[in-house]
């Protein structure tokens, strides 16, 4: 399986998002290493959202919220099962793990908010995390997968992913009156 | 105007039924996939008695829920649940005027459908 060289301005970008600093290297990824950072991005989103529901009691938010858990979900659910179809395991890599940490720092900073400011945060944070995500997936993951299956998983996956993006993003532009 | 949300087996069957009648004058079955997270059609202009059937053909669940905008209407507000891929709904209007709709978990989804 090829490896894809991605640019570090692109990863850069995605791994600042969540926290993670120090980003220096350019990144090689195959089809395997690029479906574990989306499970693992999927899987952070999860998180956030399972925070959401313990802390916000904003209708909005907790709707976002629920529908983030259920369609990452289900795209996880997707991509396991195509992993079995393949005969393939999705590989840890160090974008991955970059990536994980910096959410721990998000997590962190959503857990010590209350209120309308934890939903502001909540909802910024999720307008910025999508663009970004999405921007990684549609310039330097689609266009370097090499299997067929692969490829059309990730863009269906981002089909879904903008329209996450869109919704944050009117949430977000919502949550500015939420002052 | 009566809408019903018929499990997908029971719904298959029926559709059948609709079509054969379909062939004369009767009531016909509509199809309206939900596929990249939207309706196709979006609009749809149909005969009072036809029935649509809403197939969800996306990774995600959707709902196919309708819209509030007629708070006056005497029958129940038309809400499949939860679809999940492969799943489908079915919609009949049994008068005429204007059903808009939208996925619950996706509102960017909307579609309307227009019994005549």
């Amino acid at each position: 399986m090829k490896r894809s060289r991605l640019h570090i301005a692109t990863i850069a970008g995605a791994v600042a998002l969540v926290g993670a600093t120090g980003v220096s290297a350019q990144a090689d990824l195959d089809d395997l290493e690029m479906a574990h950072v989306a499970v693992v991005a999927s899987n952070i989103d999860i998180a956030y959202a399972r925070i959401a529901l313990d802390k916000s009691s904003n209708p909005e938010i907790r709707a976002f919220a629920e529908t983030m858990i259920r369609d990452h979900s289900a795209v996880n659910e997707g991509v396991a099962a195509l992993a079995d179809k393949l005969g393939v395991t999705a590989k840890d890599n160090a974008l991955s793990r970059q990536l994980l940490a910096g959410a721990e720092e998000i997590e962190a900073e959503l857990r010590s908010l209350e209120g309308r400011a934890f939903d502001r945060r909540y909802a910024e944070n999720e307008a910025a995390y999508h663009r970004t995500v999405n921007g990684v997936v549609a310039d330097a993951f689609i266009p370097n997968i090499e299997n067929a299956e692969v490829k059309a998983a990730f863009e269906a996956a981002l089909e879904v992913f903008l329209v996450h993006q869109e919704h944050a993003e009117k949430l977000a532009a919502m949550a500015e009156s939420w002052r | 105007m009566r809408s019903l949300a018929i499990p997908s087996a029971l719904s298959l069957v029926l559709a059948f039924g609709a079509v054969g009648a379909g062939r004369g004058t009767g009531p016909r079955t509509h199809a309206v996939e939900i596929r990249g997270l939207a309706f196709a059609p979006a609009a749809l202009d149909i005969a009072v008695g036809d029935t649509v059937v809403f197939t969800n053909h996306d990774l995600v669940p959707h709902t196919v829920t309708e819209s509030d905008e007629a708070p006056d209407r005497a029958r129940e507000r038309f809400d499949s649940g939860s679809l999940s891929r492969g799943a489908e709904t079915r919609f009949i209007a049994d008068e005429p005027g204007e059903v808009t709709f939208f996925c619950a978990y996706h509102p960017s989804m909307t579609g309307v459908i227009r019994p005549r």
